[in-house]
């Protein structure tokens, strides 16, 4: 026993004496779980198994361990060799075998590796600030109203706070913040035409045709009017997490083949939604771009060094793997039309190994070539706290950028910004939603597709 | 149960449980704005799963458990943000006036080592000696062995009167 226990002990006990709860506590923390929600529903299938999030860039986010392990196939360990033309270290290609579809033997190929260790990108994207002087034609909402050109949809009341928006047909597809479990189909008046109770949601990049989950982890497959063509069971995932049960989340639609990952992560299925084949895909597909490739993924679960931490692009149709990444980058969308990957270094859950002495290797926003994996372009800062980071980003055809970005005040704007490197405020400053949760509710909400 | 039962029966634990979970939150912190989203962050997720948190474990012991182990990330202090909120929920008080000067400059001198604890020493000196957990308690919420709970006292321990020492008289 030392002198300092009950110091200790009285310090404590004074310094805890002076907090008193003064606000509705269980009101905030209720309010605070939808903002998470709202915010989760735009990065879950991205994310899919990795089970990490895109840190809010004002906010303190939940931490969220890596809870999947997703076997690294049978590829052997990239060999780094210096190159840093691309903002990343460049390997050789690698002799390897592919993990493609479940059911095929390996086949040795070689693989081109990029070891990302934080080199900065060749392009440097700065927000802008002042007036609006941009103009964009991707899809948005602010303010309760959804802008795409010179076309506007008016939201009703229930969805103008909904935080996660589709383009389906001439209309939209729109989370519901009430409940937090349904998408509402609206048409191109805003009139509402069904609601979906759905976990998460792919559009076809035609959008004509669109997948959900189901609460009970069924894949089901609807037109852009909202009538159901076809389901998946979800036992037939043949997966189980926790007690939870399986089923599927929804990764993408191309064509007739709809993909949707296992809840374990290890594997993806390809559905035939025209005749109900079934293909298994080795790992987590957690993107998938308009012309048939995907992200698969597979981080190990205590990565040791960032070689351990990869993501690798494939041709779904072959199975054969295009690139391999391996480095924190968390890539979040296609550009519209496929030819580059957008993504964030800003990513809640990271481990140490992954850090650079505790900050992050990669800015808020980072933008790779789809056809090499090269690192072109990013933005932002690289600590999120600080003013300039940008939060939500959509890459339309031709490479131009649409992003909300938060100032230095706190406010967020919309920019649009071309990957040389210039940008253009596109919609005025504004408040989040509701500044008691420095989380979340954006005031702009670009569409995911 | 329906969302307004569940709501209605989160709501009535947190007004049953916020004083208590607020000092914790605002010692494993020492400031306001932090332990304010620490408090936040934990009841959400609490929140989240409360049918499972009701029936399966003590409420108490799941949030103490959600919120030292977020403050102990290093992600707190690599997300920290720089922006209060618009309104706050916890107010703290000034300190009491001191019975002798003294004492006071000791007292204050000592809250100030506290807060340059590591988070996983300050983390069990306060679960040790606020909430007047067992050193098995402490190893359970934390996740890590009594061992470690041990070793992690006694170098808090050691550090602060190392540095109660050093301090000018």
């Amino acid at each position: 026993m030392n002198t300092t226990d009950p110091r200790l002990k009285d310090l404590f006990d004074e310094h805890s004496g002076r907090v008193h709860v003064v606000g509705d506590l269980a009101e905030r923390a209720i309010a605070r779980d939808r903002a998470n929600r709202r915010r989760e529903v735009t990065t879950a299938v991205a994310v899919g198994a990795l089970a990490l999030a895109v840190a809010v860039p004002i906010g303190w986010n939940s931490l969220r361990p890596v809870t999947h392990q997703v076997p690294a196939g049978t590829s052997t360990a990239p060999t780094p060799a210096p190159s840093t033309q691309t903002g990343a270290t460049a390997t050789n290609p690698t002799p390897s075998t592919s993990s493609g579809s479940a059911s095929d033997s390996a086949t040795p190929t070689a693989i081109p590796t990029i070891i990302a260790s934080g080199d900065p990108a060749p392009v440097q994207l700065t927000p802008a600030t002042g007036s609006v002087t941009g103009q964009t034609n991707a899809g948005y909402v602010v303010d309760g109203v959804f802008h795409e050109g010179d076309r506007t949809i008016p939201l009703p009341d229930e969805l103008r706070r909904s935080g996660h928006v589709l383009r389906v047909g001439d209309g939209l597809l729109a989370f519901k913040p009430a409940d937090g479990r349904s998408y509402v189909l609206v048409d191109s008046s805003g009139a509402i035409v069904k609601e979906i109770p759905a976990g998460g949601v792919r559009v076809a990049p035609d959008r004509q045709h669109f997948l959900i989950s189901t609460l009970g982890g069924d894949l089901a497959y609807y037109d852009a009017t909202g009538t159901k063509l076809g389901q998946l069971d979800a036992s037939t995932c043949e997966c189980t997490t926790d007690g939870a049960g399986g089923g599927y989340i929804p990764a993408g639609l191309v064509g007739t083949t709809a993909y949707g990952v296992a809840m374990d992560g290890r594997t993806t299925v390809a559905w035939d939604v025209t005749t109900d084949q079934l293909e298994r895909i080795k790992g987590s597909v957690s993107l998938v771009g308009p012309a048939g490739t995907g992200l698969v993924t597979w981080p190990g679960r205590t990565p040791q060094k960032l070689e351990d931490w990869c993501q690798e692009l494939r041709d779904l149709g072959t199975g054969a793997t295009l690139w391999r990444l391996c480095g924190p980058i968390l890539l979040t969308s296609f550009s519209e039309d496929g030819t580059h990957l957008v993504g964030t270094g800003v990513i809640d859950g990271l481990p140490d190994a992954l850090l650079d002495d505790g900050k992050f290797r990669y800015p808020s926003l980072v933008v790779l070539d789809a056809s090499t994996g090269e690192i072109v372009a990013e933005g932002g800062s690289r600590d999120p706290a600080v003013g300039g980071s940008f939060v939500t980003a959509h890459l339309g055809e031709g490479g131009v950028l649409t992003a909300q970005v938060n100032g230095t005040d706190g406010l967020r704007s919309l920019q649009v910004c071309s990957l040389d490197g210039s940008c253009a405020v596109a919609g005025e400053a504004k408040p989040l939603w509701t500044a008691d949760i420095p989380e979340g509710n954006d005031p702009y909400v670009l569409t995911t597709n | 149960m329906d969302d307004a039962a569940r709501r209605a029966d989160f709501t009535e634990y947190v007004r049953a449980r916020e004083q208590s979970l607020a000092r914790l939150a605002y010692l494993l912190t020492g400031d306001r704005d932090a332990a304010e989203d620490l408090l936040q962050n934990a009841l959400a997720k609490c929140y989240r799963h409360w049918d499972r948190v009701r029936s399966v474990e003590q409420p108490d012991a799941y949030v103490r458990r959600i919120m030292v182990n977020e403050r102990n990330s290093r992600w707190r202090s690599v997300l920290r943000r720089r922006e209060s909120a618009g309104s706050h929920v916890l107010e703290i008080l000034d300190p009491p006036a001191p019975a002798a000067a003294v004492d006071r400059a000791e007292s204050l001198d000592l809250w100030r080592h506290v807060q340059t604890l590591p988070a996983q020493q300050r983390a069990v000196v306060v679960l040790r000696y606020y909430e007047d957990l067992t050193e098995a308690q402490t190893a359970e919420i934390l996740g890590c062995s009594v061992g470690t709970v041990k070793s992690h006292t006694s170098r808090a321990i050691a550090a602060m009167r190392l540095k109660m020492s050093e301090a000018p008289a």
